[in-house]
């Protein structure tokens, strides 16, 4: 859908009555620096009315401090030879000139709307401000134009949501509201920062949708992302930054079918859309940060895998249902999963998949229905029968971070895990906790660092090894990689599976990113509701869809591709 | 699919029934209420007796008033002092559900008299304080939000010294600065307006530090928060911020924290009262516990235990003004 867009060319013809051509924002060497020390430097692009600019690099490559050194709100001490909206120059602005330029020339959308939007107010008193500090339009005018704005992105009853705030409305509504906001006073420029991390492939689709609407109408769009597959689909022109400098800039087809530098091509290899199950997605070289791993089995080898039915059945639900008051969150959910195998659950947001994982790890019991664990009852069962094998079955989460006690150290956690909590000292298995480490690729010096002191992909390793440290046969995986740059992702589903191959691990990975479910799992069920509306090999699942919901699930992620 | 995903969206959007929920609220509250005052005259009536010395003798004036046997017999028979406990204690229960309050020992006028005459100063008094304390401590939150890191510093000490300086202290010097040693505000609670000035502050200042130690915390939360961030890059300024968006979030924890405020207003008022030879609850505690006048201070206490749960109530009201969130849950 986005191929038609030349790549470079402003769009012409553009509906908001702006002179085609001629504005625009220059950036010239800007360079960006904190007590001394540049975050960001050299960094020059430009970006014409109607075209999309895509900044995309991993978290603290510098992308955000320089879209905010746009709107002078970086913080730090801001340079450059040029830095200029159209005939404007945006260096040496005063703080009181600089709202000028905020909300009506330049305009942000950022992630996450539910924080993003005062969540204290109601959304259309947040477009009234926007109108009321930049125009001089009376009460009634400016909530006509709230309307107005609200219908323009797609909002259903506008007049109703307006007075709703941000926690009464929906991801997909609550998003919408906030690029309503920052549409409202007609921006020359917009700035998205991951407008779409975090959204069910339904919503993502209509941000980038309205994203792509905005430029075709002659609005200049810098987009930050780390999602190549919405870039793909947006962008004209794509900037590759790393470490507060630009690496590569070119126009979208050119920089992601045919990278150049070293550092987009790994960013582009980790990318899981279209990569066979068992094919590595993480790439030796500067982005690997852990050099505790070694060997680089680089080639997909799909190992035989025990798919087929003659494997042993790890764990099985049998009409699992679990009501909540009148609301059913799991309706007669059934799955198997066999040693070695990975089952894939998708759905959006709600549908059960989390209250599912729940009943599977005993931490909820059902109101019908069983979970058997290698072929023993499980669930329901009095806690105390269900203690002694809890080992079996691990868990791994999306937030690492908040699953540590921030408290213990790195070898704190695994002593704990490894003996059950019987004993601290973590001398004495120091040889396990080692051994741990280099199983998920970590140094062993990493034994005595605090889980906040990592990195978001060091604390994945960290809290996949302690679900290996009790050695289970069985790991849930709830959202893992969902927080993680795309080529941390790509080493932690290659870690995932190197670890499946060598233990004959089952995983029942959770996820929202249909692209990450199919890269990873031999079987998927997808469901809708509480319910499992399909269940099947992953390629069939995938390919050829028999449920409507699934094709709809399936539509709505593709088109971003 | 796009039909499940909306009629999940406007489930959100339900009427949510707010007059239903105000009305619950307020019964729920009357009933708690109740229950407090309830407890409060409980454990006064078993306090009082659990201190050594006779309520007859305390009736004739005190131990020193050297009271004829028969006299003590007498005024025992009279004040029903001669039944058993429990006897006692449902006679007084059925008394205050009749809001007969009795007749101060002391005074010997009654009970709901001398309450009507002092309970409105004292009421005054903490009330003003208390919206002093907020002015105060949203003045130092606004001047030190907008300042750097030295600003933050001196007042997050200003408020840590205010929070933690005595009542009898304060008020000392105050005196001696304003009222000695300036001759710019009365020593003395006139009842005029100018009068009230010394008080009220004395009163403020440990609260305001508490109140704005919480607030400031929150304000700076508030001002770290992605929606702080998409209002200044619409072009909004730095008051306006303030004003228009953090400020709500800053006041949540103090208005949880000014139903204790209050409470904390009225034992402050007992020294301050006396200290600025104010009339007002304080000081009739003060003497009433001093003579034993037992009606007396079950009186002010269960005034006081009301004021506390009506101030608890609006301040719990006042933070579901601000923060509507999670009303209907």
């Amino acid at each position: 859908m986005s191929g038609s867009v030349a790549s470079g060319t402003p769009a012409s013809g553009s509906s908001s009555g702006r002179a085609p051509g001629t504005g625009g924002l220059h950036v010239e060497n800007l360079r960006v620096a904190f007590d001394g020390v540049d975050a960001v430097r050299t960094v020059s692009f430009e970006l014409a009315p109607g075209e999309c600019v895509a900044l995309v690099g991993e978290s603290g490559s510098g992308k955000t401090v320089t879209a905010r050194a746009l709107l002078g709100l970086s913080g730090g001490t801001v340079t450059a030879t040029r830095l200029a909206l159209d005939d404007t120059d945006l260096t040496g602005l005063s703080e009181r000139q600089w709202r000028g330029i905020r909300g009506p020339r330049i305009g942000l959308v950022q992630q996450d709307a539910l924080v993003s939007l005062d969540p204290l107010r109601p959304i259309g008193r947040e477009i009234d401000d926007a109108l009321r500090l930049h125009t001089t339009l009376g009460a009634a005018e400016r909530r006509e134009r709230a309307l107005e704005v609200l219908a323009e992105v797609g909002m259903p009853d506008p007049a109703i949501r307006r007075a709703q705030r941000s926690g009464e409305l929906s991801g997909g509504l609550r998003q919408r509201a906030l690029i309503a906001a920052a549409l409202a006073l007609r921006p020359d420029v917009v700035i998205a920062d991951e407008p779409t991390t975090a959204l069910d492939a339904e919503v993502h689709r209509v941000v980038i949708d309205r994203l792509a609407r905005l430029r075709d109408e002659g609005t200049a769009v810098l987009a930050i992302s780390h999602d190549l597959g919405a870039v793909r689909r947006l962008a004209d022109r794509i900037v590759v930054m790393r470490a507060g400098e630009v690496v590569e800039q070119g126009p979208t087809a050119q920089i992601l079918d045919a990278p150049a530098h070293p550092y987009t091509r790994a960013l582009v290899a980790a990318v899981p859309a279209g990569k066979p199950r068992g094919s590595r997605l993480s790439v030796g070289g500067p982005t690997v940060q852990n050099s505790g791993r070694t060997g680089e089995k680089r080639a997909g080898s799909p190992a035989k895998r025990p798919n087929d039915q003659s494997s042993e059945r790890v764990l099985e639900a049998h009409g699992l249902t679990r009501r909540f008051g009148t609301f059913t969150a799991v309706d007669d959910v059934s799955l198997t999963l066999r040693a070695g195998e990975t089952l894939g659950l998708v759905g959006a947001s709600g549908s059960g998949k989390t209250t599912t994982a729940r009943l599977l790890l005993g931490l909820d019991s059902p109101d019908h229905g069983l979970v058997e664990l290698l072929g023993a009852p499980w669930n329901p069962l009095p806690e105390r029968e269900r203690r002694p094998r809890r080992a079996l079955l691990g868990a791994i989460y999306q937030d690492a971070l908040s699953s540590f006690d921030p408290r213990m150290t790195v070898g704190r956690i695994l002593v704990d895990a490894l003996t059950n909590g019987k004993t601290t000292r973590i001398r004495a298995h120091a040889a396990q906790i080692d051994a741990l480490l280099a199983e998920v690729g970590l140094p062993a010096s990493v034994s005595s660092r605090l889980p906040a002191t990592l990195s978001g992909g060091q604390r994945q390793r960290v809290a996949i090894a302690r679900a290996l440290a009790p050695r289970p046969r069985v790991l849930l995986c709830d959202e893992p990689v969902s927080s993680l740059d795309v080529t941390v992702q790509a080493q932690v589903l290659d870690l995932l599976d190197e670890l499946q191959e060598r233990h004959g691990l089952a995983y029942l990975f959770i996820s929202h990113d249909l692209d990450v479910v199919r890269h990873v799992s031999d079987r998927v069920a997808v469901m809708s509701a509480g319910r499992i509306v399909e269940q099947g090999e992953t390629e069939q699942v995938f390919s050829a869809p028999a449920h409507s919901y699934t094709r709809g699930l399936l539509a709505a992620a593709s088109s971003a591709d | 699919m796009g039909a499940t995903l909306k009629s999940a969206a406007l489930k959100d959007a339900a009427p949510n029934g707010a007059a239903l929920n105000l009305v619950r609220f307020i019964a729920g509250r009357v009933l708690g209420a109740l229950f407090v005052l309830w407890a409060v005259a409980t454990l006064i009536f078993f306090a009082i007796r659990l201190v050594p010395g006779d309520p007859a003798e305390a009736i004739l004036g005190g131990p020193g008033s050297q009271a004829s046997q028969e006299a003590l017999d007498l005024v025992r028979r009279q004040y029903g002092l001669d039944q058993p406990l429990l006897v006692q204690y449902l006679d007084q229960l059925g008394r205050l559900a009749r809001g007969d309050l009795g007749t101060s020992y002391s005074l010997k006028q009654s009970v709901s008299s001398v309450l009507a005459a002092q309970v409105p100063p004292t009421l005054l008094l903490a009330s003003l304080s208390l919206v002093a304390a907020w002015i105060l401590a949203v003045g130092v939150a606004w001047w030190s939000a907008g300042s750097g890191r030295v600003a933050r510093a001196v007042s997050s000490g200003l408020e840590v010294v205010a929070s933690a300086v005595p009542h009898f202290l304060l008020g000392s010097v105050l005196i001696v600065v304003f009222a000695t040693g300036l001759g710019l505000l009365p020593p003395v609670s006139t009842g005029t307006p100018i009068g009230l000035v010394l008080p009220v502050v004395t009163l403020a200042v440990p609260v305001a530090g508490f109140l704005g130690q919480v607030t400031r915390d929150s304000l700076l939360d508030a001002a770290a928060a992605p929606f702080a961030l998409t209002a200044t890059a619409r072009g909004e300024g730095p008051s306006g911020l303030f004003w228009r968006h953090l400020l709500r979030h800053a006041a949540l924890p103090g208005l949880a924290l000014s139903g204790w405020a209050f409470g904390s207003l009225l034992s402050g008022a007992i020294v301050v009262e006396s200290l600025f030879a104010r009339p007002g609850l304080g000081r009739t505690l003060l003497d009433a516990v001093t003579l034993r006048d037992i009606p007396l201070v079950t009186g002010v206490a269960l005034v006081s235990a009301l004021a506390y749960v009506v101030v608890v109530a609006l301040g719990d009201l006042a933070e579901k003004a601000v923060d509507p969130r999670g009303q209907s849950a």
